[in-house]
């Protein structure tokens, strides 16, 4: 009889030990986030600017678990004062948008409770070519319960250049009624200079009209690309999967000094 | 005498096997917690998506709604924005008209998404007890099954090809997209 005593009491304490670890106010415990952040990256229509867009948007929803504390005690609600202090706090939303030496850090606050979306754009004047160190941050904190969200970080980019002929095979060609003509995707290669290949932005095939005629023989292209290394070993640089193709129609050219930065 | 001898360490192990099955996962997370997140006992930052390493765990309904809302602009867009628009949209190649039709389309998106954000922090305002606070979960999940919407009708109104390049450039952009997992 007594040994039952013992073992109930330790048993008791056991698990009453667990209580005050659980009644933290955590992340998936007492509240959850529902937050997404995109960073996009574009070339200006000039071909010498980047335009950046960093972007965080979500909210947070409040859990409020109960917990068997015990028979003297009962249910208790470990998350009832963090709930509490939620319904008054303020979230303080952070980006850093960076591109070279343009943008800088930003913030907002709003309702702890409420859907925020908070997006900044910068502009930035570049050289084609040229690699830019930046950063895009996304931080929120809350006024009740800390870092709640933290994204983002260093990286750098480059508008890529790169000069491609066509090799003449055509593929996924379709009519488009809208503006009657017939577009393919016509087979590229990389039309660089020895010491810039391979470019940065690896050109293979091109989506171009074909009819009415002539089908361009050679592109100028461009596109934005990212990189998360470090100066000299930048590579693979991650560019958009459509880049911006000038359509030429001219006599073809010699190879080009492409945008190459290993 | 016996049994008691016997007893009190088997329950002293049961105690403890009780105490770790019930031991919580921020303890056992403790153990191997970098040391600058260690430092900061309010850092609830868990659980991020990273489209850089995996895009393929980013659902499409959240990739177009973050897509979408980047590029769209409100009903009169300042000269800035439009630019902004288009430079967003030139790896789809659009044409002139396309262009058109989507900066429409997109403005309307805006205006919906904002209407229903608007709604739900009215209703967290309004509301005086926790258990009548709306769903932010289904909040989510009502925007990015809007933005998925939108795509389809974007799809039934510009040219096939470009329906698909919209969707590859859309599917690249995860790359650069983060999100909590749920």
């Amino acid at each position: 009889m007594k040994s039952r005593i013992v073992f109930v009491f330790i048993f008791v304490v056991a698990c009453w030990l667990c209580f005050p670890c659980n009644a933290g106010a955590q992340q998936g415990y007492c509240f959850n986030t529902y937050f997404s952040t995109y960073i996009n990256s574009s070339v200006g229509s000039d071909h010498a600017s980047v335009i950046q867009t960093v972007q965080v948007s979500g909210n947070i929803s409040l859990n409020n678990p109960s917990v068997w504390a015990g028979p003297l005690t009962g249910w208790i609600y470990p998350c009832t004062s963090q709930n509490n202090a939620m319904q008054s706090a303020s979230h303080t939303y952070k980006i850093t948008n960076l591109v070279g030496s343009t943008g800088g850090n930003y913030s907002e606050a709003a309702p702890a409770l409420n859907y925020n979306t908070y997006s900044i754009t910068i502009t930035a004047p570049v050289t084609p070519g040229t690699v830019y160190s930046g950063s895009e941050v996304e931080l929120i904190t809350c006024s009740a319960a800390g870092t709640i969200f933290n994204g983002g970080g260093g990286l750098y980019i480059e508008v890529a250049y790169t000069r491609a002929v066509s090799t003449g095979a055509q593929s996924n060609c379709y009519w488009n009624q809208k503006i009657t003509q017939e577009v393919c995707d016509i087979s590229a290669q990389v039309w660089c200079t020895a010491a810039s290949s391979p470019p940065d932005y690896p050109v293979a095939a091109v989506s171009s009209q074909v009819y009415p005629p002539p089908a361009p023989n050679w592109w100028e292209t461009f596109d934005v690309c990212v990189a998360y290394g470090s100066p000299g070993h930048y590579r693979p640089w991650l560019c958009s999967p459509f880049g911006l193709a000038l359509e030429q129609y001219t006599a073809l050219p010699a190879p080009a000094i492409c945008t190459y930065n290993p | 005498m016996f049994p008691t001898k016997r007893l009190l360490p088997a329950a002293l192990l049961g105690s403890v096997a009780v105490f770790l099955v019930f031991l919580p996962s921020r303890v056992v997370q403790g153990r191997s917690t970098p040391p600058q997140q260690a430092v900061d006992p309010h850092n609830h930052t868990l659980n991020i998506i990273d489209g850089r390493v995996h895009p393929e765990m980013i659902q499409d309904g959240q990739a177009f709604r973050l897509f979408f809302l980047a590029a769209a602009t409100g009903a009169n867009p300042v000269p800035e924005e439009k630019a902004r628009q288009r430079a967003m949209l030139a790896p789809v190649r659009l044409s002139e008209m396309e262009l058109a039709i989507t900066s429409a389309v997109l403005a309307d998106y805006k205006g919906q998404y904002e209407a229903a954000v608007q709604k739900y922090n009215d209703a967290v305002a309004s509301a005086r007890a926790f258990d009548q606070l709306p769903d932010g979960k289904q909040l989510g999940a009502a925007l990015d099954a809007l933005a998925l919407a939108v795509k389809t009708k974007l799809e039934a109104s510009i040219s096939g090809g470009s329906s698909i390049r919209l969707y590859a450039h859309v599917q690249g952009e995860k790359s650069k997209m983060r999100v909590t997992a749920q």
